[in-house]
């Protein structure tokens, strides 16, 4: 009997950073079990309201076509269906009630596959949150992808944007932004309760550039097997957003607000993070 | 480990339905959806009442048959039901969590209805035991020979020959009777035995169907002063009949029968001082 209350491992971002195909290549391994939804922002939920309010509608909505097809089902897809509901049953209930997440992760124990849960705004939980995760739960290991800070903030304005509600000229001075982009924060928080082993940093050229190289890394780290054919999409999954010029004050903002974020990530893992500070450090 | 565990454990056909249905809105006493969890027979009796297929089956049974508004409706009682069914293996934290919260309240008794209970052998007491700090325990009896009636006319719905209670003879009648599964229920004087030897008195309590019925509010008072818990006012219907059998009167063979096989269990219950006065024995 298993004495899982939590997820094996956690997947915390950076947003922007290759967490969806993080997410699809880990969805196929046959040892790995994720949520059908990548995210469930639970940890974030403890924190922030419109997250659950949200995600509560979209579960309420989900059921009654759950429930029509448990009606209409084989007994061999029952299975599938029954879990799904239950995903959504448990989130449409969600009360922040830290017993729903043991129970949603005791019950996926029972299949004996490593599980675990990849949410991005996780990387920014308060450090209290993160020590709760840490002794609490049965969680043991923490991916962390990183990327040029001034370009993943770039890529999040570019998708905040999207939104119409969103103004241009605001949006990228929002915490919500710039918060998830200072690495710095995100790792020396995560590492007061993680110990490093624990701690699997990879990085998002690395994902562009070599997938299969960053997969065989990852799995050595989660302890499962590596074999190619188990992420036949990992070279062509990357989500890229589209082309287009950072305005020069926006690019000025994200720069001098990464500053020291740079020079970290440059001392302490050279080789990529050298050439993001080589692009963007500022002479002292 | 539950804080205050509350099991009714029989007999069958002898009122617990009632209680558990008057039980279900005690603001002190958390009853589950399913009424009998029977978990002590399945971990440490003689019985498979809640292997993995039944408990599925009824989860998807009770989902499905379900329209969807009223699963919106009752999310909380599907959620039971996915956390009831979906667990190929169960063990004593599979129990607790039934509960919820309230296995860890020191002022709320779980409740489990589970008629089986009353055939548990030292085993499944101690299996009890090891799963709460506080127990009580209440047993309910009905006049035997009614009784066994209603447990046969039940027993038939429940094969789906409800219309052929009287025809299926008196062989098949009596052929019911010598089954063991069926006749240890009837064996009042047996079950009591059990239970005094493995409950302490203040944790054991027996109850009377005829009171049920004929003195309702009064015995849920008792009920609830023996649980140490404040009773609740029961409404005007609570004198009804819940879960009722057939109404098909027994034929007076058959009764001859019944009485003439009960006479042991009879006997020793007028020794014990355990019969009911409304009772035709």
């Amino acid at each position: 009997m298993t004495h899982k209350n939590g997820p094996d491992f956690l997947g915390i971002g950076l947003q922007k950073a290759g967490t969806s195909w993080l997410y699809e290549q880990l969805h196929g391994h046959p040892s790995v079990w994720l949520p059908k939804r990548k995210e469930l922002h639970f940890f974030d939920a403890l924190t922030q309201d419109d997250w659950n309010i949200r995600r509560q509608q979209r579960a309420l909505k989900n059921i009654p076509d759950l429930v029509l097809k448990l009606q209409g089902a084989e007994l061999g897809q029952r299975d599938e269906l029954l879990n799904e509901l239950d995903e959504n049953v448990h989130l449409a209930r969600l009360n922040n009630d830290l017993e729903w997440y043991r129970d949603f992760w005791r019950k996926v124990a029972d299949q004996n596959k490593l599980v675990g849960e990849i949410t991005p705004s996780y990387s920014i939980l308060d450090p209290q949150i993160i020590k709760q995760i840490r002794h609490d739960f049965s969680t043991q290991k923490i991916i962390l992808i990183l990327r040029n800070p001034v370009e993943r903030s770039w890529s999040q304005y570019k998708m905040m944007t999207e939104r119409k509600s969103n103004d241009p000229e605001l949006v990228y001075k929002k915490a919500k932004l710039l918060d998830r982009g200072h690495a710095k924060t995100i790792i020396e928080n995560w590492e007061s309760h993680f110990e490093p082993e624990r701690l699997f940093i990879g990085f998002y050229e690395d994902i562009k550039d070599r997938p299969f190289w960053f997969l065989e890394e990852l799995c050595r780290f989660l302890d499962i097997d590596f074999e190619k054919n188990y992420f036949p999409k990992a070279e062509t999954a990357v989500r890229v957003s589209r082309e287009e010029e950072c305005p020069q004050h926006i690019l000025e903002y994200f720069i001098s607000e990464y500053q020291e974020d740079l020079k970290y990530l440059a001392h302490r893992f050279e080789g990529h993070a050298s050439k993001w500070a080589a692009q963007f450090l500022l002479p002292q | 480990m539950i804080e205050n565990l509350f099991l009714s454990v029989g007999a069958m056909k002898a009122g617990t339905t009632w209680l558990f249905e008057q039980l279900k809105d005690h603001p002190k006493i958390h009853s589950t959806p399913e009424k009998e969890i029977h978990y002590f027979e399945q971990v440490s009796g003689n019985s498979n009442p809640i292997s993995y297929s039944k408990r599925r089956d009824r989860m998807i049974q009770v989902i499905a048959d379900k329209n969807q508004s009223y699963v919106l409706n009752h999310l909380d009682k599907i959620q039971w039901y996915l956390n009831y069914g979906r667990d190929e293996v169960i063990n004593d934290a599979w129990y607790e969590r039934l509960f919820g919260a309230s296995a860890k309240r020191e002022d709320v008794y779980c409740a489990d209805y589970s008629n089986l209970y009353a055939l548990l052998d030292r085993r499944g007491w101690e299996r009890v035991r090891q799963n709460c700090k506080k127990l009580r325990v209440v047993y309910t009896l009905r006049d035997p020979v009614s009784r066994i009636w209603s447990h046969y006319k039940f027993h038939m719905q429940f094969i789906g020959q409800g219309d052929k209670i009287l025809e299926s003879g008196t062989d098949h009648f009596v052929g019911m009777l010598n089954k063991d599964w069926f006749w240890h229920h009837a064996e009042y004087d047996q079950c009591l035995d059990r239970l005094n030897k493995f409950l302490a008195e203040d944790e054991f309590k027996v109850l009377f169907f005829e009171d049920f019925r004929k003195k309702p509010q009064e015995s849920m008072n008792a009920f609830c002063e023996f649980l140490g818990t404040d009773s609740i006012v029961l409404s005007s219907t609570a004198v009804d009949a819940v879960n009722a059998s057939a109404d098909v009167v027994m034929p007076v063979e058959w009764k001859e029968i019944i009485q003439t096989k009960l006479e042991p269990t009879i006997s020793a219950l007028k020794s014990k001082g355990i019969v009911h006065e409304s009772w035709k024995i």
